[in-house]
């Protein structure tokens, strides 16, 4: 009798804090398919009395969202890559080998974790500027090729392989490269999926330095673009075109995560806390 | 001994290791450590010029005029607010919603999924979600507010506060509660997904030997669930304030590119970040980038500090295996 | 083929000084052999089988295979097999995969299939494609080791023999010239270590590699190995036969390392020839100078006789069902206690005197340093 209480109480907790996630996403949605008259209607209405989905194709006839999207997706799409490539390769040599300054460089990583990438922006705004990189892509790809909560995040995985694997493989015949590719990446599978989300949440998110290197609209991403869109020049914002482009712009992450949900939740909950 | 044997591998790669580490550090020591180098050296010199590179001598003028700035003053305590409020207060929902999930098994993963959503969301587009969410005319807040028969709240509305500090501190008041339900909305996911791992990595004979022993749920939870979570607390609670500490760009989303409500012009909800973009702004004037360099500096003083002070007390509470 | 380790010594440099692993070891293991690695823990067996299979190379000395100076080799260009205490199991790949991994992976054994399968295809003037072949080879192997059932299984779906099992095909399915084994059945439950101890005896002689067996397990390597070496802190003690080693040890360590039930030492003196232990005259004519000695005899050694030299005069005060064989703890003196094995132990009882003798040839002297200086 105390435990079905107990349960129930435990269920209803849940569900509100379940509730209390939604009703962002509940209040964009249904911002996004009212009429302009009913997104500025006082008091505000729950729902819609008519789903006007041509607000998103509004939204993207409005601003140049479909751009932003694309910039986006291509510096995503870079950074993704390199940096996965980039992290994989030194947390396998972290992990792995031994080498002269192995713990004083991982201390730099380590260091590198928790220093504020904002700290960084002055300079690195110097060094493009200084390389005349300004409004190019290279300016908005190249400083988040590295990521060192990736790497760290990776090492911590791969030194949980044992390292009998390793010395089986040696004897096998396999080189280092060889058995990164055939043994630590289908292993460490889970986590390097998980870096690639979070590179791409990353750049997805990005907002103080691409608004420093670009002016230019073509070269906006998508929060800055999503930023500045819909604001009329007297300051009055057109919300259901708003939200609408907001719940664009959120899906596909969503999408994503949940098409990789399995391997995200065991590579976030894999790396960080243990040893 | 087997974990210290591991450690030994005995083949070593000396040379081909660096080739591993090659592009990391290059991008690193471009992007990372010259970066924090030269802020630091950027910070005291004088009448810096971007375009020239000119400047007259040294000097640590710009960290007192950061200090004494009023603007700077507001970003430190909103920064604070952030780390020192919203974090513990979501680190300790978090905690209970791990808990809860925990001791369920149906619908669990599905929970954990629903959780984890915020996570995933575009920083910009949940803060303008939350703004309208507290717009006074449309908001969903006052909506609900008005189910109950009250009146709408001004939520994020500057009117008259340049007039009255009365006025200010409401309105600075409201839009700090809506910063602390943005931050626990959005802190919450990352959270309860470590806890919960954290919580199933604890072996369950513990917990069976204690509620054998008639240990009482309150107590197995503070004697043996608690203990055995803290190197996974530890972890959040570091990670968390420091992300706490770099808070931008939900501010800005929220409250708009003059981080507060219309009719405000002391850039009311500022955050240190906020500061040094801010100051990076006006690059060309003379002094501007010092002044940047020098509140980033602080910023990284202040988190270099807090981490560490966390390390040393973590020291006396967490249990470490 | 034939392993030598000629005055083989591996320091490993450690953050103050370093440590020596293995010190000047000399040691031939025959070809066709399986012998067997024993000592206690941190002596230095994982290291040698290191050696042997490449994975780290010698400070000093040299290594041979056959005739061929193997020293400085790669660990793919030897060879060579090893299979680990906690199997080391790919866990992505399936059981079949696992087995192929080194055919598939390795260009040196890519090499040695393509021309064995080209002499295959030339003999037998069949047209197999090098793909079948791998599946045949990773079948064939599959089968001797008995898990042909769960090739598409991933390792932990296995039980711990059978993963055992698996490693040992992966191991095999190269063909090594020599195969390495590190403790491999320590993570096994004890009927199971019986079961597949008799099972690598089994592959070992069906293939006749020369196997080494690493484990601190005395009674698995009495079993099965042709020959033993017993090691501690670097140092060989002793190399041979296995009941060699046991009845003939060197010294004090290898007497006392083996034996299922401790071996009895009694600590006395020699003096004017004899050897007298608490002020008894245990032996009256050993040929040796005065001295302090240690008597060691074996507890199965020891049988109930009226006469016979030494004669000791026991007090039974514990006995003990074990199995098949019953313990019978007894005093000799206040100070020493002297265990003895019997079949039965059906006339006995606690308070008994009796008196005891050792079987011809069977005990040992060891002086002050542990070395042995005489066997009766
Ligand atoms: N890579 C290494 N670096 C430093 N020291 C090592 C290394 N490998 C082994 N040692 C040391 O060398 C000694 C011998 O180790 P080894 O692994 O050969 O022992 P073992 O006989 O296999 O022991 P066990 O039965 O515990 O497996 C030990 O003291 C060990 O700590
Ligand atoms: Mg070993």
């Amino acid at each position: 009798m105390r435990k079905t209480l107990m349960k129930t109480v435990n269920y209803f907790l849940l569900a509100a804090v379940a509730v209390m996630v939604l009703i962002p996403f509940f209040w964009m949605l249904g911002t996004a398919l009212k009429s302009e008259a009913e997104a500025l209607h006082i008091p505000p209405m729950l729902l819609p009395k008519i789903y006007h989905f041509d607000n998103f194709a509004k939204a993207v006839r409005a601003e140049p969202l479909i751009r932003y999207f694309l910039n986006t997706l291509i510096v995503s799409i870079f950074v993704v890559l390199i940096s996965t490539a980039i992290s994989v390769l030194s947390a396998y040599a972290f992990a792995r080998l031994t080498f002269r300054g192995r713990d004083f460089l991982f201390a730099v990583v380590l260091i590198a974790v928790m220093l504020p990438q904002e700290i960084m922006i002055i300079t690195n705004f110097m060094t493009i500027a200084k390389l005349k990189w300004l409004n190019t892509f290279r300016a908005l790809i190249l400083p988040y090729c590295v990521n060192a909560f990736n790497i760290f995040l990776l090492r911590q995985t791969m030194k949980q392989i044992p390292e009998d694997l390793y010395i089986a493989a040696r004897i096998d015949g396999l080189g280092n490269f060889r058995y990164l590719w055939k043994v630590v990446l289908p292993v460490a599978k889970p986590t390097i999926l998980t870096t690639m989300l979070l590179s791409m949440i990353w750049i997805w998110d990005t907002y103080a330095w691409p608004n420093l290197v670009t002016t230019q609209d073509n070269l906006r991403l998508i929060s800055n673009g999503l930023k500045n869109a819909f604001t009329t020049s007297t300051g009055s914002i057109q919300y259901e075109l708003q939200m609408a482009a907001a719940t664009l712009v959120t899906i596909p992450l969503i999408l994503i995560f949940i098409a990789l949900r399995k391997y995200i939740f065991s590579g976030i909950t894999r790396g960080g806390i243990k040893g | 001994m087997a974990a210290m044997k591991r450690d030994r591998n005995p083949l070593s790669d000396d040379r081909k290791a660096y080739f591993y580490l090659l592009p990391a550090f290059v991008l690193l020591v471009i992007f990372t450590v010259y970066p924090v180098i030269n802020t630091i050296i950027t910070s005291v010199k004088l009448d810096y010029r971007f375009l020239t590179g000119v400047y007259n001598g040294f000097s640590f003028g710009h960290y007192l005029d950061i200090l004494r700035d009023k603007t700077f003053q507001r970003a430190c305590l909103n920064t604070a607010f952030i780390a020192f409020i919203c974090v513990p207060a979501s680190l300790i929902t978090a905690l209970v919603t791990a808990l809860l999930l925990n001791s369920i098994k149906a619908l669990r993963n599905f929970l954990t999924t629903l959780y984890y959503l915020p996570q995933v969301t575009n920083i910009i587009a949940a803060g303008m979600v939350f703004a309208l969410l507290f717009h006074t005319n449309s908001g969903f807040i006052n909506l609900v507010l008005g189910w109950f028969g009250m009146d709408p709240v001004p939520w994020i509305s500057g009117v008259g506060i340049a007039g009255s500090a009365d006025l200010y501190t409401r309105s600075y008041i409201r839009c700090l509660f809506i910063l602390f339900i943005y931050s626990l909305w959005q802190g919450l996911s990352l959270k309860v997904i470590l806890f919960l791992s954290g919580l199933q990595n604890i072996n369950p004979q513990y917990r069976q030997a204690a509620e054998i022993d008639g240990t009482s749920q309150w107590n197995i939870f503070r004697k043996i669930t608690f203990p055995l979570l803290s190197p996974v607390t530890m972890y959040v609670l570091i990670t968390s304030v420091i992300t706490a500490l770099k808070s931008y760009a939900s501010v800005v989303a929220l409250f708009g590119d003059s981080y507060g409500p219309i009719g405000d012009n002391s850039k009311m909800m500022i955050t240190i970040v906020g500061y040094i973009i801010d100051s990076l702004g006006d690059y060309l004037s003379p002094g501007a980038i010092s002044k940047a360099s020098a509140a980033a500096f602080i910023l990284l003083l202040i988190i270099v500090i807090l981490t560490a002070l966390q390390f040393y007390f973590s020291k006396k509470w967490v249990h470490y295996k | 083929m034939e392993v030598r380790f000629e005055s083989v010594t591996k320091k490993f440099p450690m953050k103050k000084g370093e440590i020596t692993a293995v010190n000047r070891l000399d040691l031939t293991i025959d070809s066709g052999k399986l012998v067997g690695l024993l000592g206690p823990s941190g002596c230095g067996k994982s290291t040698c089988l290191f050696m042997i299979a490449g994975v780290c190379q010698p400070t000093s000395g040299k290594l041979w295979f056959d005739d061929r100076d193997v020293t400085t080799l790669s660990p793919e260009k030897r060879g060579v097999g090893m299979v680990f205490q906690n199997y080391a199991l790919y866990p992505h790949l399936t059981v079949k995969q696992n087995i192929e991994f080194p055919l598939v992976n390795s260009k040196e054994i890519r090499k040695q299939l393509e021309t064995k399968l080209a002499i295959h295809n030339k003999t037998g003037n069949g047209k197999t494609k090098l793909k079948e072949f791998v599946q045949q080879e990773v079948l064939r192997t599959a089968r001797l080791v008995e898990i042909e059932d769960c090739l598409d299984r991933k390792p932990f779906e296995l039980s711990g023999g059978q993963q055992q099992r698996v490693a040992i095909a992966r191991t095999i399915v190269k063909q090594p010239s020599i195969l390495l084994l590190d403790e491999p059945l320590s993570n096994l439950d004890a009927r199971l270590r019986v079961q597949t101890r008799e099972e690598i005896r089994r592959i070992q002689q069906m293939t006749g590699i020369t196997t080494v067996f690493v484990t601190h397990d005395q009674e698995e390597a009495l079993n099965i190995c042709d020959e033993i070496a017993i090691m501690k802190k670097g140092i060989l003690q002793q190399f041979g036969n296995p009941q060699a080693v046991y009845d003939y040890p060197a010294n004090r360590f290898t007497a006392g390392f083996l034996g299922g039930t401790p071996i009895n030492m009694l600590d006395g003196e020699i003096s004017d020839g004899k050897f007298i232990a608490g002020g008894q005259v245990i032996l009256p004519d050993v040929p040796i100078a005065d001295q302090p000695v240690t008597a060691g005899f074996r507890p199965e050694n020891l049988y109930v006789s009226e006469n016979g030299t030494p004669r000791f005069n026991l007090e039974v005060v514990e006995m003990y069902r074990h199995g098949g064989i019953t313990v019978v703890t007894t005093k000799f003196d206040a100070d020493n206690a002297i265990r003895l094995v019997k079949e039965r132990s059906d006339n006995m009882t606690i308070g008994d005197r009796l008196m005891v003798t050792v079987a011809p040839g069977m005990l040992y002297l060891f002086d002050s340093n542990g070395a042995k200086i005489w066997q009766q």
